[in-house]
């Protein structure tokens, strides 16, 4: 019932929205509609979390074994909370933003949405696809119509660069069904697959491709930059918050449990390249001179780290991470809106051209450093407790012991590389002196600061108690460690 | 109090050493910072834009490169084609002779 709701409120209300030709009710509409799941996925977190409601089966394509099945489960409580909680943030930030022809942007939005609420809930391999490209399509029109100069050539870098990766992947998909006994795509049939060693090291780079795109991970991320950069700002807040996420929850419930071996196998290949990916992308981010860019590289960092958890295969990786997708959209998606704000006000994203808007814009400046500083993961704020738990997976990651320190170490140089280039760029944006372009600033508005007076509370909420987050996820993190173990596997056969 | 006591000098010596702070900032910023920016373009400048991202855009531009000559070989003549189809029927027994298990 609710996972079902979470993929049609915004589906149906966003196909409405294409009909609404005035832009300030489709503005609304589009609002109202993003509160409403906002509504359902609260709903199913707290009053109706039981088995009956959160999950739900239906017939479809049964010929082929495929069916609609779809379960709300602890990870996907949280990125449903997510979504759900970003878009209603996303549209009351950019509430003054302008868009030509805004009912169709509005409506792929919410398209956007639905798909992405399917990926998190889909149970059966074929759906989960279906709702992977489904929620690729609407991001595509959004970057390529209402995005920056040199859009077009971003976003068919993005969409051919994700399309070859989920392609990779349904034939993946594809082989997997041809192998199991009752020819069925449902995941519990995938997890019982128990694939010989050999089969499954192709497979597996089939399904981390796709997946290592669309995290994006070390050496497949060069799309996301110019993506992040050249899109709207709100649709980079999907793409960035949400989004990669689909990723990261590719490899935890669709690569991992279901390729065992191989996981253990690729792991070290899989980390050092994501380990790379982290002082690699810290690095340019201190020498990008634009906002969005930096950001974006601060984020492939992030995600690195939290890919290199996932491969540490253990419980209080896989905890981090699932706590950590939840926190890092939080915040990015704060520092996004606070980028959407100085783009529009101030007409630049360059840090060399901003300056001293502290004295200016003090509210600004004082929610700025706070999402900033969550970024940096400093105690107190969200990102603490997932980061901590991830540095404490990669200690006892299951490669050799040598292994497992020096990619501690080098994963430690992120923390330090973010504090450089996080504390930087406030100094750049905030200090120092007045420009030419900051001199007749104006501080943020209402709109702005009740998303960021949001954002802020729940930076502090899960920084001071993260019990919340990590009650919903210890079940299943438990479960999966526990497919993933390949002793216990061994000792079966 | 002679006015010389107010005077600001040059200090020498130790006292220059401690004046600077033992030189720490100065030594950070020549082995770390300096060097870490410099990586950092570097990696901006070439990794990033030339290597990675000319090998993503190379795959494009093959494609395009390769469709175009590709194109040539629809040239319309029946000759050429009859002769493409006798050497591919060639190649097919070629490689079935040597898959033969």
């Amino acid at each position: 019932m609710i996972p079902v709701l979470l993929i049609l409120l915004p589906l149906l209300t966003g196909l409405v929205t294409f009909f609404i030709k005035d832009e300030k009710t489709a503005r609304s509409w589009a609002l109202l509609a993003s509160v409403a799941t906002l509504a359902v996925s609260l709903l199913g977190l707290t009053v109706m979390n039981d088995d009956t409601h959160l999950s739900h089966k239906a017939q479809w394509l049964q010929t082929i074994g495929s069916s609609f099945s779809v379960k709300v489960d602890g990870m996907g409580q949280l990125l449903c909370l997510l979504t759900a909680i970003s878009f209603p943030l996303i549209f009351v930030s950019t509430w003054h933003s302008q868009y030509k022809k805004a009912n169709n942007f509005f409506a792929l939005m919410l398209l956007g949405q639905a798909g992405l609420m399917g990926v998190f809930v889909a149970m059966d391999a074929l759906l989960f696809y279906f709702f992977w490209e489904l929620a690729l399509i609407p991001m595509y029109f959004l970057a390529s119509q209402w995005g920056g100069e040199r859009r077009i050539k971003a976003t068919f870098k993005f969409f051919i660069y994700t399309f070859v990766g989920s392609v990779l992947m349904l034939v993946g998909i594809l082989y997997l069904q041809s192998q199991t006994p009752d020819h069925s795509f449902s995941l519990q049939s995938f997890y019982n697959l128990g694939l010989p060693v050999r089969t499954q090291s192709w497979v597996f780079w089939l399904f981390f491709v796709a997946f290592a795109v669309k995290m994006p991970v070390w050496p497949f991320h060069t799309w996301q930059p110019d993506a992040y950069e050249q899109s709207p700002t709100a649709t980079t807040m999907v793409l960035s918050g949400i989004m990669v996420k689909m990723g990261l929850l590719g490899v935890i419930r669709w690569l991992l449990p279901v390729l065992p071996f191989a996981s253990w196998q690729n792991g070290d290949t899989v980390m050092t390249m994501a380990v790379i990916g982290i002082v690699y992308a810290s690095l340019i981010a201190i020498r990008s001179d634009d906002i969005k860019r930096l950001i974006a590289y601060s984020s492939i960092a992030h995600i690195g780290l939290m890919c290199m958890a996932l491969f540490a295969e253990n419980k209080s990786g896989m905890q981090g991470v699932m706590i950590q997708m939840f926190n890092h959209g939080i915040n990015i998606i704060g520092l996004w809106i606070m980028v959407e704000v100085i783009e529009r006000q101030y007409g630049t994203r360059k840090l060399s051209e901003l300056g001293g808007l502290a004295q200016k814009a003090p509210v600004m400046a004082i929610f700025f450093v706070i999402v900033a500083l969550a970024n940096i993961a400093l105690p107190l704020t969200n990102a603490f407790a997932g980061e901590f738990l991830m540095f404490n997976s990669l200690l006892s990651a299951k490669t050799s012991y040598l292994y497992a320190i020096l990619f501690t170490v080098f994963a430690g140089m992120g923390i330090i590389l973010a504090a450089v280039y996080t504390l930087n760029m406030i100094r750049k944006i905030f200090f120092g002196e007045l420009t030419t372009v900051t001199a007749n600033a104006q501080d943020i508005k209402l709109n702005e600061k009740l998303a960021m007076g949001v954002i802020v509370i729940l930076i502090f909420w899960f920084g001071v108690y993260p019990q919340g987050l990590l009650n919903i996820t210890d079940e299943l993190s438990q479960v999966l460690v526990n497919k993933m173990d390949i002793s216990h596997l061994l000792r079966k056969q | 109090m002679k006015f010389r006591n107010y005077q600001r000098t040059e200090a020498t010596g130790f006292g220059k050493l401690l004046e600077n702070k033992w030189y720490v900032d100065e030594l950070y910023d020549k082995i770390i910072v300096n060097p870490l920016h410099q990586f950092g373009g570097f990696l901006k400048s070439v990794i990033e834009k030339s290597v990675i991202d000319g090998l993503v855009n190379g795959v494009g531009k093959a494609v395009t490169y390769g469709s175009r000559q590709l194109r040539l070989l629809q040239s319309g003549q029946a000759g050429s084609y009859v002769l493409l189809m006798v050497l591919g029927m060639l190649l097919v027994f070629v490689v079935q002779f040597f898959l033969r298990k």
